[in-house]
């Protein structure tokens, strides 16, 4: 697939659903690249995965795992490892818990709505800021998507994008491919 | 004249009451044809939910909805309402379930009756952890994976079970953190008594014997939960991070041919599942 196809495709597509949302939206693009990533593997149901996406980012299982998975999802990546160094070493718990529940769900379960969602912070090794900003950024974007999904069309616009991303070969490729040449290409649009 | 007025008449009648069985076997057609289309996308739905395409298994499941709601709009039946109540259990619209299943059964359908019940209970017991009432939520959960027959409802009410009971554990004393998770294994190991298929107890298992720090039947429990199909894809990758939390638990605990032997059984499941290494399960992005 030629980049430069690709690029065209996310400008024209970021164009049509910015009808849909306010001028500097948070939600507009992690909700485009999720969009296309899930299409490539489950086509069909882009709005039942959004809707649902508030239910599974904070499912109780995460919010109960033993302190040993906690501190070893914390110490297993180098990154982590030394943006939460004094916590780690110290075991404080209090502190990781919380930092967890927000990080989890984008670097243990790699969700593509939040990746793009902390992308910024993500490509600066910041995570310290996506724990400060998870709760309102995720919030203010779950209520951008809530006011595009009442509007006529929404869904239709959103389905026939990627439906048109599909038709350009993309579900020939696996998830992971697709994601990375996303991520790599999207800050350009 | 007359005769041939009276074979019109006669013709009339005769074209009217075909029209009228044409129309008929027609209704009857779309009521059957909506009710197996209902039942193939249940069926199918269940398909993609063991293969974790959970999001095809929802759309399914809501076309599933949709064809019984056509069903018992044209006319209702016991079996309508059931196919109903089950994709509305499935799309976790509880109260909506219960009220399909109570409608199967005062139409006939025995089994629908408990259902109703169980369902009604459990949507109960949300609504009243959502209101902050969480120890009367949880005897509710309780009865209901202890005593419940309708696998759907017991497998949620085991999972918030256990869910707000680990969540007690924190700042608990030892002894008494100890007892809460024994409790629990006991609670999930009865249902795994009951249904030893069920990926979904034997990943609620893992995690508790992950609390207990038995990474080695936790690994087992993670395995089999892999093995036999998870709900979601969420629950499936977080399962994976266990398996490999565990590894790595016990490649720091064992020695010897203890190790030896785990590394190489482990091995032989990455392998079979395509893991690029020990650490990196297929989905993750290298």
């Amino acid at each position: 697939m030629k980049e430069k196809k690709l690029l065209s495709f996310l400008r024209q597509a970021r164009e049509i659903l910015s009808d849909f949302f306010p001028a500097g939206s948070v939600a507009l693009l992690p909700l485009l690249l999720a969009s296309l990533t899930w299409a490539v593997n489950r086509r069909s149901e882009i709005k039942s995965r959004l809707l649902g996406l508030k239910v599974w980012l904070e499912p109780e299982t995460l919010q109960n795992k033993p302190a040993e998975f906690i501190l070893d999802f914390f110490a297993a990546s180098p990154e982590l490892k030394t943006a939460f160094a004094s916590e780690i070493n110290s075991q404080n718990l209090k502190a990781l818990r919380p930092a967890f529940r927000a990080l989890y769900p984008i670097l243990g379960l790699q969700d593509p709505f939040l990746e793009r969602l902390f992308s910024e912070e993500l490509r600066n090794h910041d995570y310290r800021q996506v724990v400060a900003e998870f709760r309102p950024r995720l919030q203010q974007a779950l209520e951008e998507i809530e006011a595009a999904r009442v509007r006529n069309n929404f869904w239709r616009t959103l389905e026939n994008l990627t439906e048109g991303f599909l038709s350009l070969g993309w579900r020939l490729l696996a998830e992971d491919d697709i994601r990375e040449q996303l991520k790599k290409i999207i800050d350009r649009v | 004249m007359r005769p041939a007025k009276g074979v019109g008449l006669r013709d009339q009648d005769g074209f009217t009451r075909i029209v009228l069985i044409f129309f008929l076997v027609l209704f009857l057609a779309a009521c059957a044809t909506s009710l197996s289309r209902a039942r193939y996308y249940l069926a199918q739905a269940q398909v993609r939910e063991r293969s974790f395409q959970t999001a095809e298994a929802t759309a399914l499941y809501k076309r599933s909805l949709m064809e019984a709601e056509r069903a018992v709009k044209k006319r209702p039946s016991a079996q309508a309402y059931l196919l109903q109540g089950l994709a509305e259990v499935r799309l976790s619209r509880w109260s909506e379930a219960s009220r399909s299943f109570s409608l199967a059964a005062s139409l006939g359908e025995d089994k629908a009756e408990n259902w109703a019940r169980e369902v009604s209970l459990y949507g109960l017991a949300l609504s009243l952890e959502e209101q902050g009432l969480v120890e009367s939520a949880l005897r509710l959960y309780s009865v209901l994976s202890e005593r419940g027959k309708f696998s759907p409802v017991v497998q949620a009410a085991l999972g918030r079970l256990v869910d707000n009971r680990l969540a007690q554990l924190d700042g608990v004393p030892e002894k008494e953190r100890e007892k809460i998770l024994s409790k629990n294994i006991e609670i999930v190991g009865k249902a795994l008594d009951s249904d030893p298929a069920c990926g979904y107890y034997h990943y609620l298992l893992a995690q508790l014997l992950g609390h207990q720090q038995k990474y080695q039947e936790s690994f087992q429990e993670a395995v089999m939960a892999r093995e036999l199909g998870l709900p979601t894809l969420e629950i499936h990758r977080d399962n994976d991070n266990y398996i490999v939390f565990c590894y790595r638990q016990l490649r720091e605990s064992l020695t010897g041919e203890a190790w030896t032997e785990f590394r190489q059984t482990y091995r032989l499941w990455i392998e079979k599942w395509n893991w690029p290494d020990e650490e990196t399960p297929d989905w993750k992005r290298r």
